[in-house]
């Protein structure tokens, strides 16, 4: 069935833009793949290649077993003919033909009959709520029925992939989590493969049973939304996914402070070896804990609340800890003023000087999540 | 099937093969690229034959040369550049084109700078709809106004009937009937409605914040103007200044009109002559030199607008336009806008609106009024044109030869210019895209009256597989289609760039094919982009005379030659009635093309 592989897959632009370098990533048959990534991480051109729309440079794209693309053997099949759907995050919808018509074009260029066009049409039509607005033409509907419309006309044909490039990012944030349930459905009902463009982590851990995080033309760690939280392969990883960010203290090289030097020295003691070559110690903000808090496995500190974020059911605050400032989040009010601030051993993340994951953290099933 | 598993082959092939197999489904690169090759044929090799006919010699002229047909020889530049004749074919015209082009730019400037100051900047009364009424003098013929004043100013040095002043009893001088001064005010009257939109756009955009910076640091109101406003609209300013030489530079019918009488010529009268007097490698090297100062020009141009970037203001968001208060000078400046409306627009149409109903021009007495140059059915002392001018068949062929040369070239135009920016956009980024905007812009370089030129020595005899097209409606409707392909391309470029391609890649994704993608999603989407990128070139067309007296024989009229012809034979009230049917045409055919397209086409005007 239709698994989704790229090996070693890279993309120049005329004009000397590298976009995708040397991407290997497999999809497997039904899965939810969020592609998450900065803007400009080459995401889109990802999803593109998939789609036809783009030819990798090199490289080779297939979707279950069939060749698409494949440079070195001169393969190549036109996007026409690839029986994938793409939703574009412009929506792209016909402004010269009505709601109907516009779902009903990629049945009627394929010359499926009439009576099976129009029973097929009211089926995608009923399924994402849209007949009210059938006969409409695509200006005179809301930006959440174009968004339903420019689904439509791409379930209709029943395609065995469907790429979704960052649809919900113009809506508003109610709409948003509405489609984002729906989309959800239609995974399940359906049980196609889906993959999904986003820059917004929060969409990438919320709707992908795979999330594959991005920058600069490579893929930096491909994993469930809870591994990729809980185990970031590499600092990057680590400071894109989370909101709030991460903190992350140097520990050694000129950036290195005395906050740095306490947490290193805890990490030496309590992690073993593996906390000798690292660089960096990152904190999630949940992790901190101001007030409180004591034993072996903590590291505490006294520290001074300097400023306060109440969010509605968290507050997040900023403390000085020494020579530098942590950021903790909690359900717990949090009041300005001198606190004691820890940190449990496990919670700390280790990156070595290339950024790259220090496996000495404890393993994420001992993480109360 | 191609998505098989192949066996591997060299990495070369293999990539080789992928591509061909990609063009198979997306014929856009190769597309583009055979429309790289028509452009450069229609658009560089005129040009290219013309230069080569400046140094070759011409058949006919092996006896003056002493050498055979086709030989290289320097005999036409030695006769325009340095012999006994040279004055008179090539250095006076010169320099009358110089001066002409530099006082039309001036007052091109002057007068649309200040009308753009009035309506953009200040309070004055009425600048509503004192904005689309100065457009209008560019939107009639640009020999208009010259017909008007000679129908005033006309004296006894020229036979037919006398003007009005004469009439009057007061006879003009000639340098104020002929000449220089005419030229430079009747085609200033016409161009400056560039500087008006180009300067009084720069002017929109200009944040009036800026200078009330300086004033907040203490700077004078005179030292705000010369350090803050003249740097930043220079670039503007120098653009308009381009684009008015440049069309000076090409324009044919004022300076024939005005120019003829008093023997005064320019590049363009002289570049006519020579053709007519069968001189064609001196028409050849006039050419090249019209080519060369009209390449030099864009070129000014290019690299004016290369430094304007320099000058990007930041934050147009949020930029305040303040007015200044006129107070006092309200009501002066009213009247000044208001006389260049008049002086431009309505006394020109007015006076020729009179010449032609009137038995003697200029006695305003009711017995002297008539419609018979309009409508009579014998007009006895009128030999060449015996009917009122509505009633002969001249006027009719001639209007269906300008409908039929002008629409057909228009039609072309628009669906080249569309097709180029489809391509262009679609191999965005690739060289090809860039080269398809280039060989489309060309054109614009060349004044009309050279391009015209280098067509008639490209295609007056027969070239491979192209037959010889002189005299024919074909290289008329060729000629024009390239020639106006700058504005068409330009047009087709922003809509196609504003579509962007994702409808068209939605369509591909659904399983459109291409011929399917273009002709069910992108050409109904285009329909009123392509309405709009044919009609700026049918306006401009139906205005056009340099190009069609060059191309067109003396048999085939169109109403432009027609209205030249009907003056050449002394019946300037039958040429002014062709020149007012020819501005009704273009004002209908605005009119409908705005309500058509919806959208101004003044803001197609610019360069």
């Amino acid at each position: 069935m239709p698994h989704i592989g790229l090996s070693r897959v890279s993309k120049q632009f005329p004009g000397g833009v590298r976009a995708v370098e040397d991407l290997d990533l497999i999809i497997p048959d039904g899965a939810f793949m969020c592609l998450l990534g900065p803007s400009g991480c080459g995401k889109t051109t990802v999803l593109r290649m998939i789609a036809g729309l783009e030819q990798p440079s090199a490289g080779e794209i297939s979707v279950g077993g069939r060749v698409f693309d494949s440079v070195a053997r001169g393969c190549f099949v036109p996007s026409e003919e690839r029986g994938i759907g793409l939703v574009f995050q412009s929506y792209a919808l016909w402004p010269h033909l009505t709601v109907r018509e516009n779902i009903e074009f990629g049945l009627s260029v394929r010359a499926v009959p009439r009576a099976e066009r129009h029973a097929r049409v009211a089926d995608v039509l009923r399924l994402l709520n849209i007949e009210p607005v059938a006969d409409r033409y695509p200006s005179q509907i809301s930006g959440g029925q174009q968004q339903r419309v420019a689904l439509a006309r791409m379930l209709v044909v029943s395609p065995q992939v469907l790429l979704l490039d960052e649809p919900l990012s113009n809506l508003d944030a109610r709409l948003r989590l509405e489609m984002r349930a729906e989309l959800k459905r239609i995974h399940q009902t359906l049980g196609s493969t889906i993959v999904f463009v986003t820059h917004d982590q929060l969409e990438a851990m919320t709707l992908g049973t795979e999330v594959a995080v991005m920058n600069a033309g490579r893929i930096l760690q491909v994993g469930t939304p809870m591994d990729i939280y809980h185990r970031p392969a590499n600092r990057f990883v680590a400071e894109f996914v989370g909101n709030p960010p991460i903190n992350i203290v140097p520990v050694r090289g000129a950036g290195a402070g005395r906050l740095g030097a306490s947490l290193h020295e805890f990490a030496r003691r309590r992690l073993g070896s593996a906390a000798d070559a690292a660089w960096w110690i990152g904190i999630r903000p949940e992790a901190v804990r101001l007030g409180g808090g004591h034993g072996e496995d903590r590291w505490v500190h006294p520290a001074q609340i300097e400023t306060v974020l109440p969010t509605g059911p968290t507050w997040i605050a900023g403390a000085r800890v020494l020579d530098a400032t942590l950021f903790g989040v909690s359900f717990e009010k949090i009041a300005a003023g001198p606190a004691s601030c820890s940190v449990r051993a496990e919670d700390l993340h280790l990156f070595a000087e290339d950024g790259s994951r220090l496996e000495a953290a404890p393993r994420p099933s001992e993480v109360g999540v | 099937m191609s998505g098989a598993i192949a066996a591997p082959r060299a990495p070369w092939r293999g990539a080789l093969v992928y591509q061909l197999q990609r063009a198979r489904y997306e014929p856009t690169v190769a597309l583009g690229a055979v429309l790289l090759v028509v452009l450069a044929y229609l658009v560089v090799v005129p040009i290219g034959a013309i230069l080569s006919d400046a140094v070759r010699v011409q058949p006919g002229d092996e006896a003056r040369t002493g050498q055979p047909a086709g030989h290289v020889t320097a005999y036409y530049l030695w006769r325009a550049f340095g012999s006994p004749v040279s004055r008179l074919l090539l250095w006076r015209p010169l320099l009358n084109t110089c001066v002409v082009a530099i006082g039309v730019t001036l007052l091109a400037l002057i007068l649309g700078g200040v009308l753009a100051w009035l309506v953009v900047r200040t309070d004055l009364p009425g600048r509503k709809w004192l904005a689309p009424l100065l457009v209008v003098p560019y939107m009639m013929p640009s020999w208009t106004f010259a017909l008007a004043w000679l129908t005033v100013f006309k004296n006894r040095a020229v036979g037919g009937p006398a003007g009005f002043l004469e009439t009057m009893g007061i006879s003009p001088p000639n340098w104020l009937a002929y000449g220089t001064v005419p030229i430079v005010v009747t085609l200033g009257g016409h161009y400056f409605p560039f500087a008006f939109l180009l300067l009084g756009n720069a002017l929109r955009r200009f944040d009036s914040q800026l200078e009330e910076s300086a004033s907040v640091l203490g700077a004078t109101r005179w030292t705000t103007t010369r350090r803050i406003v003249v740097p930043l609209m220079l670039p503007a300013v120098a653009s308009a200044a381009v684009l008015t030489a440049s069309r000076v530079l090409g324009t044919f019918g004022t300076p024939y009109i005005l120019g003829l009488p008093v023997n005064y010529s320019v590049l363009s009268t002289s570049l006519y002559q020579s053709l007519r007097g069968g001189s064609t490698g001196v028409m050849a090297v006039l050419s090249a030199v019209i080519i060369a100062i009209g390449v030099a020009i864009v070129a000014v141009d290019s690299w004016l607008l290369r430094e304007q970037r320099r000058f990007v203001t930041v934050g147009s968001k949020g930029a305040m336009h303040r007015r200044t208060r006129l107070r006092r000078w309200r009501i002066p400046a009213a009247a000044l806008a208001g006389a260049a409306v008049g002086a431009t627009v309505v006394i020109p149409l007015g006076t020729l609106t009179l010449s032609t109903i009137m038995r003697v021009p200029g006695r305003f007495e009711p017995g002297n009024f008539t419609a018979e140059f309009w409508i009579a059915s014998r007009l006895p002392a009128f030999v060449g044109y015996p009917t009122g001018l509505l009633r002969g068949p001249g006027l009719a062929a001639a209007a269906w030869n300008s409908f039929r040369i002008v629409g057909l070239a228009a039609l072309l135009s628009g669906a080249l210019g569309l097709f180029v920016g489809y391509l262009a956009v679609r191999t965005q980024g690739t060289r090809l895209s860039i080269l398809l905007r280039q060989a489309s812009f060309l054109p614009y370089l060349v004044p009309g009256i050279a391009f015209a030129a280098a067509y008639l020595s490209l295609f007056a005899v027969r070239r491979g597989p192209i037959p010889a097209l002189y005299g024919t409606l074909s290289l008329l409707v060729l000629a024009l289609t390239v020639a106006y392909l700058p504005f068409a391309s330009r047009a087709g470029i922003a809509a196609m760039m504003q579509l962007g391609r994702e409808p068209e890649e939605a369509a591909q994704v659904c399983g459109a094919r291409w011929w399917q993608r273009l002709w069910r999603i992108v050409a109904p989407i285009q329909r009123g982009a392509l309405a709009a990128a044919m009609i700026l070139p049918f306006i401009a067309g139906l205005k056009e005379l340099s190009m069609i007296i060059m191309l067109a024989t003396p048999g085939t009229d169109v109403l432009t030659t027609l209205s030249i012809r009907l003056q050449d034979y002394g019946y300037p009230q039958l040429a002014n009635a062709a020149v007012l049917v020819i501005v009704a045409l273009s004002f209908v055919v605005t009119y409908l093309g705005q309500r058509i397209t919806g959208t101004s086409l003044a803001s197609g005007l610019e360069g």
